[in-house]
């Protein structure tokens, strides 16, 4: 319909009009100020922003903590659908969702947001947290990130299912924490709760990196758990550098200086064809 | 003092700072909204004049936010659509019929019913009305807007909020709707 812009007076006196003027000055009303709608557009994109950033954390987070799982499934032959459910930070997914929700709600909210195909848009959200949030990942930003928080939040660990336990096994074949020795055919492990178990190495064994196999480096052990003539023996049938969730943590009771070390040692430039140096004498358990 | 001959857009962008032209724009548009608001709003009766009363203060307290690359028209429509709902949301009964002008059921009829599927059963105006009243809230509305304001998909686009494919499923989905309950009122 066509605007009629034909020149009228202006009818003060019209019932509505006066109605309308009447309530402005009665009540005092007075436009908005540029500002205000300035600062909610502000506003908005800020949380769209902050929406995508907290996706983009939660998808380096997931990506990290699912791919630390690999080295369970491969060695102690559990089946995927089981490691999935124990290993998948529910946390993290949810808060990609959140993420998501938040940004593309915001989106919607500015000038021309509505017009936009609301599915497309969630696309969008979804595929910018991915890409950004793989770009943390390979940027190492993520592990970084996950030990912090696995190290100062008591509460994120099982959040997260982060299960320190579940490597703390010898029993059930499963083993982590850092070399106190190293000998010609058994290491010793201070385990993440402190004990310290004595592995037992054969020919048959797979050590992955034999350049990190020296100590102070966290390791993970995956083998058998034997008692002949009442004396517990784990033979081990894999050995590799913890580098999955908390490999980067401290033992417990262990000195700071030594975390400090730990989370150095394997960026010293060990070249992969340096024997690992053994020594011949063997530590007894404390 | 004369209403300036100017477009609505840009009576509108100096209202902020000119408050009488905003009787110019009540002026414009205070029977069209009326129409409109009696059309999507069953038992609206003597509470019109307080919902456009609200309407066109919103308006005027929005002036600084209005966007000028949006039609003056859909902006007001989309303020008033917005205050029909929340008048809609209070109302707790909901009377039988909305209230439409002798014209609107040519109008309706003829723009609604393009294939003329609906020959055989005269489109009186009581039934459309009533008819609409029982539809959904917003399935009235597309319909009003579309059929009975004249508006283009576009237009209901920019008026809802929502995109335009959008409005393409809702305005299907009333015209569905609309054909089943006219249809079990001549069962």
């Amino acid at each position: 319909m066509p605007d009629d812009t034909s020149p009228r007076e202006i009818h003060p006196h019209s019932a509505l009009s006066t109605r309308v003027f009447g309530a402005i000055e009665h009540d005092h009303i007075r436009p908005h100020s540029s500002l205000h709608f300035l600062m909610r557009e502000w506003v908005i994109w800020a949380v769209a922003a902050l929406a995508l950033v907290l996706g983009a954390m939660a998808t380096a987070l997931t990506i990290y903590i699912a791919g630390a799982s690999q080295f369970i499934e491969e060695s102690i032959e559990r089946s995927s659908l089981d490691v999935w459910f124990q290993m998948v930070p529910m946390f993290w997914l949810l808060l990609i969702a959140i993420g998501i929700y938040y940004t593309a709600h915001a989106v919607r909210e500015t000038k021309r947001g509505y017009r936009y195909n609301p599915g497309w848009v969630v696309s969008g959200a979804l595929g910018l947290s991915i890409a950004l949030g793989y770009a943390v990942h390979l940027a190492g930003a993520s592990e970084y990130i996950d030990n912090r928080l696995l190290e100062s939040v008591p509460l994120y660990q099982p959040l997260t299912a982060f299960k320190p336990a579940q490597w703390m096994k010898p029993n059930a074949g499963v083993l982590a924490g850092v070399i106190e020795s190293v000998a010609t055919d058994t290491i010793e492990i201070r385990s993440l709760d402190g004990d310290v178990h004595t592995i037992t190495l054969t020919p048959d064994t797979n050590v992955l990196k034999p350049a990190l196999m020296r100590e102070g480096m966290p390791v993970r052990v995956e083998g058998t758990t034997t008692e002949p003539d009442g004396e517990i023996i784990f033979t081990a049938r894999v050995v590799g550098p913890f580098m999955g969730r908390g490999g980067r943590m401290h033992a417990p009771g262990q000195p700071r200086h030594e975390r400090q070390q730990v989370r150095n040692a394997d960026t010293d430039g060990v070249k992969e064809n340096n024997r690992p140096e053994r020594t011949n004498e063997r530590h007894s358990e404390e | 003092m004369q209403c300036p001959d100017q477009r609505d857009e840009e009576l509108m962008a100096r209202v902020p700072n000119e408050r009488e032209l905003l009787g110019c724009l009540i002026d414009r548009y205070e029977e069209k909204l009326r129409r409109y608001l009696r059309r999507i709003m069953p038992g609206l009766g003597d509470e019109c004049d307080d919902v456009l009363q609200e309407i066109f203060l919103k308006l005027y307290v929005n002036a600084r936010g209005y966007d000028p690359e949006l039609p003056f028209s859909s902006w007001l429509y989309r303020i008033a659509h917005n205050e029909a709902v929340s008048w809609l949301r209070k109302k707790q009964a909901r009377p039988q019929t909305v209230d439409l002008g002798e014209d609107d059921i040519h109008t309706f009829g003829e723009s609604f019913d393009e294939s003329r599927t609906h020959t055989e059963a005269t489109l009186a105006r009581d039934e459309v009305a009533r008819v609409l009243a029982e539809l959904s809230d917003i399935h009235r509305t597309v319909l009003v807007l579309r059929y009975l304001e004249g508006k283009s998909y576009e237009d209901i686009s920019d008026i809802l909020a929502v995109p335009p494919g959008t409005v393409a499923t809702l305005i299907h989905r009333a015209k569905k709707s609309f054909s089943t309950k006219h249809h079990d009122h001549h069962a």
